[in-house]
């Protein structure tokens, strides 16, 4: 008697959704976006059936099309899932702005500053890696400062911190007049949005 | 004597009302876009937004009621200890605004609220109702959010796009299931019937606006290389 419905809904051509079926985490666990439903069969061959010639000439319907995420939720602390979830869109328009500000032909160097290594290398690499297929030069080479110059600068605020740096980086020519230094960090404990600065030929400059 | 076994007009009607009024609706809650990502503020804590001005305006749009989802927002925020305001833009252009405050907001957040996509099975329909509700109508509704924020100069400090999904099963069948299945095997966060998936979706939405707020708040001081604002020039009574 339970498999009626179904049945029914099958017979008249109605799909019972699956989501019905799965717990709340598991719905929260996918990615979801729509497509229309003639894309969808070009882009899953099997899984979508193909729509009827009169549909793809007038209207035709949406898909929904999910998969599941590699993580669990939780598996990552909640900002560095935020930030990095969301990583190659706030990386693009931070490049993009910075390109836009930098002197053409200068060679790039990049490094995030983040509390946790490994999302600040993850940060770092995507950046370098946006900026190389731009097709601009790009150093693998993180610019260092003397250690004496970080103790100071570490006990500094941001608004001082990173334009002292810079200036720091090309009086002591760890940064030559060819070299521009892109940073991206954070700078409040709860937000999930990266910020970007540019220092070129000592001047620091806050992206926007 | 086959006559007298045919249940009488007015039985047969109380047995109808009797499946209508037994009748429930179970809808499932999925964030497609946005809402299932982690944020990083407590939108719980009362001080996220202590002497923050916010302007909230929302627009309208097919399938959504602007003046609830601003009155919603406005709570949420003033929860937070935001000084609120709302605007809620008429189709005609006209806006009508909450009580107007002292100062001007140092936030404006505009709220574009839209009916993405909705579907309903006639057919299942038909069935629902021959079949006195047992079996299932499945309808549905895909809403998406576009959220704005700007500083007073008109500045775009933080943006970000939302979507999710409500499937509504109505019926007796669907209802009795689903409501045994809640009572006798389900933890109460993982519970259908009732009103949870809106509890579920108002948190979702009301946290992230918390963290884009926040995260534009952040934004504007980076912005103002770290100058913190003065406070609001009240402006003196006439004499």
């Amino acid at each position: 008697m339970r498999a009626a419905p179904l049945f029914m809904a099958t017979l008249c051509g109605c799909v019972i959704d699956p989501l019905v079926f799965k717990s709340k985490a598991e719905r929260r666990n996918l990615d979801c976006y729509r497509l229309p439903e003639a894309e969808a069969a070009a882009r899953f061959p099997g899984q979508v059936p193909p729509p009827p010639a009169k549909e793809i000439a007038g209207p035709t319907t949406d898909v929904l099309v999910c998969s599941k995420r590699y993580l669990e939720p939780d598996e990552r602390k909640a900002r560095d899932e935020a930030i990095l979830s969301s990583l190659s869109q706030q990386v693009n328009e931070l490049t993009e702005s910075a390109g836009a500000l930098a002197p053409p032909g200068a060679r790039w160097h990049v490094d995030a500053f983040y509390p946790s290594a490994p999302v600040a290398q993850k940060i770092a690499v995507a950046a370098r890696t946006t900026l190389a297929e731009r097709g601009l030069v790009v150093s693998d080479r993180v610019p260092l400062l003397a250690a004496g110059d970080v103790s100071v600068l570490a006990a500094m605020l941001p608004t001082e911190a990173y334009p002292t740096g810079c200036a720091r980086a090309f009086a002591t020519d760890v940064l030559s007049g060819d070299d521009v230094f892109l940073a991206l960090m954070i700078v409040d404990p709860k937000e999930t949005l990266l910020h970007g600065g540019l220092c070129v030929r000592g001047g620091w400059r806050w992206l926007p | 004597m086959a006559s007298r076994l045919q249940p009488q007009p007015a039985v047969r009607s109380g047995l109808v009302l009797l499946a209508l009024a037994m009748t429930g609706c179970v809808t499932v809650y999925q964030p497609l876009v946005g809402l299932q990502r982690p944020i990083a503020v407590d939108p719980q804590a009362p001080n996220n937004f202590s002497a923050t001005r916010v302007l909230v305006r929302c627009h309208p749009a097919e399938g959504v009621e602007p003046d609830v989802l601003c009155r919603n927002l406005r709570s949420s925020l003033s929860k937070q200890g935001a000084q609120v305001t709302t605007e809620v833009v008429r189709p005609s252009g006209k806006v009508s605004s909450s009580a107007q405050s002292e100062a001007a907001p140092q936030f404006v957040i505009d709220v574009t609220s839209k009916l993405v996509h909705q579907k309903d099975e006639p057919l299942l329909q038909l069935l629902n109702i021959v079949s006195l509700t047992l079996v299932p109508a499945i309808s549905e509704t895909t809403y998406g959010q576009e959220f704005r924020i700007r500083d007073a100069q008109g500045f775009v400090l933080a943006q970000q796009s939302f979507q999710e999904r409500f499937v509504q099963s109505f019926g007796l069948g669907v209802w009795v299931l689903n409501g045994l299945i809640d009572l006798l095997i389900r933890p109460k966060s993982e519970q259908v019937t009732g009103d949870g998936y809106k509890e579920e979706f108002t948190r979702d939405l009301h946290g992230h606006l918390a963290q884009l707020l926040h995260n534009a708040k952040v934004r504007a001081r980076v912005m103002n290389s770290f100058v913190t604002e003065p406070p609001p020039e009240r402006k003196e009574p006439p004499p």
